[in-house]
């Protein structure tokens, strides 16, 4: 017997069972790592500087200032007249050389940067073009992570929506087997009405649009059709319902 | 050096610390990093007991399994092919290992790794659901399976009962982590085993730690 008509069908059937999901998991890890080396990179990349340029490392502690204001140039000259302060340092005096290598690290980070925000640009599209309606429920980031955490739209939608309200908070919910309480909310948490919400109502609101985004999958994955203002008209009416409910 | 015989095409290379050893079947490639050794004229493939749960289970005291050259080998959950690449040592090239593996991810690697050693029949396709590739196989000497599922006991079961010839042995490695995280490991193996009972005779259990977290390889005969 010759294996060569099960390699051909196996073929046959990863290429079939490979989806848009798969490109979607893919890229959020990829983005989530580019993010991560950007962190690592600028920390150890400011504190470098800062033995060079303390006065300036002190004042460009943020991320993307950091990169921004020195992506040009990073000598005391230019750097002390573009931030208002004095040439005279307590730092270490540097060889040109050494300078050059300082700014050629700054325009990779900033490269990284650049990077990073073309990712999640295609991704968001990606989503908003595929999952309609879980984009309208959730936002796009927030969906793009559900479908992540889920392993694909199909398993998420299989989900019931007490599942989905406390995705993302699975140590929490673990922990919940010894005594805690159970959690009230996972990365739906980020959601723009939970953070608008008042810490008391949060479990509620998210309870809401647990529910919404699990019908919202349904429609997504089942349906394939557009129906997200008429899911976002009943929401917003259960979320107003649930926020009145306790007088706040 | 020296070689002493496991079972057929499986040795212990006994140097400063004992290593496990294929007797390589197709050339001298290594499959997943390991390391290949050429001794007395021959290829020996190292069987490491971290990548794979049935080497593990040769370092801890296993002597002795029904495989051999020529047989039909149904193994599931074959992943990317570490294990499957030594299974395919052992039976030959005249044997036959009819591998299922459903994450397409995963089965990738196994699909090449078929396009070189041609005694390796990949199938991508859900364990749970042998009547999807029944048509294909044969009926089997040796059942191995290594799927962390709720339900790989009744796979397994389920599996056996089609493909599985009488009298022959099934490996079968149970986490029990993916059946019960709160319950204690052991008390999950005697339940699994009790399932098993009916069915089977239990020859071994073998607990892979410290080479496998929270595994345990059973050894069965289909009575």
């Amino acid at each position: 017997m010759d294996n060569k008509n099960f390699v051909l069908k196996a073929r046959k059937k990863v290429k079939e069972g490979l989806s848009i999901d798969d490109l979607i998991r893919k890229l959020i890890a990829f983005s989530d790592s580019l993010e991560k080396g950007e962190n690592t990179l600028f920390e150890q990349l400011n504190d470098l500087y800062f033995l060079y340029y303390p006065e300036a490392a002190n004042k460009l502690k943020e991320r993307d200032v950091f990169i921004k204001e020195l992506k040009e140039a990073c000598n005391r000259e230019d750097v002390s007249k573009k931030l208002g302060i004095s040439i005279e340092s307590m730092g270490y005096d540097l060889q040109d050389d050494e300078i050059q290598l300082l700014s050629l690290s700054i325009n990779e980070i900033n490269n990284i940067s650049d990077l990073r925000k073309i990712v999640s640009e295609r991704l968001s599209e990606i989503i908003k073009k595929n999952y309609p309606n879980l984009t309208a429920v959730l936002g796009s980031e927030i969906t793009a992570r559900m479908i992540y955490l889920a392993g694909s739209a199909y398993s998420l939608m299989l989900m019931p929506s007490s599942k989905i309200q406390v995705l993302g908070a699975e140590k929490a919910m673990f922990a919940a087997r010894r005594k805690k309480a159970t959690p009230k909310y996972g990365i739906i948490y980020n959601h723009e009405l939970v953070i608008s919400t008042p810490d008391k109502l949060k479990g509620k609101v998210s309870k809401v649009i647990a529910a919404y985004s699990s019908l919202a999958a349904k429609t997504d994955v089942l349906s394939k059709e557009d129906k997200s203002s008429k899911i976002i008209e009943k929401m917003m009416k259960d979320i107003s319902k649930a926020r009145t409910k306790n007088g706040t | 050096m020296e070689l002493k015989k496991v079972i057929d095409r499986v040795y212990w290379l006994l140097d400063k610390r004992r290593t496990l050893v294929t007797l390589s079947a197709y050339g001298e490639k290594s499959v997943y990093g390991e390391k290949i050794f050429n001794f007395g004229g021959k290829i020996y493939r190292e069987w490491v007991p971290y990548r794979s749960k049935f080497s593990a289970a040769f370092y801890k005291g296993l002597n002795g399994v029904d495989i051999k050259d020529s047989y039909k080998v149904l193994y599931l959950g074959a992943s990317s092919g570490t294990t499957v690449s030594h299974v395919s040592d052992i039976v030959g090239t005249n044997g036959q290992v009819f591998a299922v593996e459903i994450a397409e991810e995963m089965a990738v690697n196994l699909i090449l790794l078929a396009e070189e050693r041609n005694n390796i029949f990949p199938i991508v396709d859900d364990a749970r659901k042998p009547e999807n590739y029944k048509i294909d196989i044969p009926m089997c000497d040796l059942l191995y399976q290594d799927v962390a599922q709720r339900d790989q006991t009744d796979i397994f079961i389920k599996n056996s009962d089609l493909f599985l010839k009488s009298g022959k042995i099934g490996i079968f490695a149970i986490k029990t982590r993916s059946i019960d995280v709160s319950t204690d490991p052991k008390e999950v193996v005697r339940n699994e085993i009790r399932k098993l009972r009916g069915k089977f005779d239990i020859l071994r259990e073998i607990n892979l730690y410290p080479y496998q977290k929270d595994h345990s390889l059973l050894i069965l005969r289909k009575k």
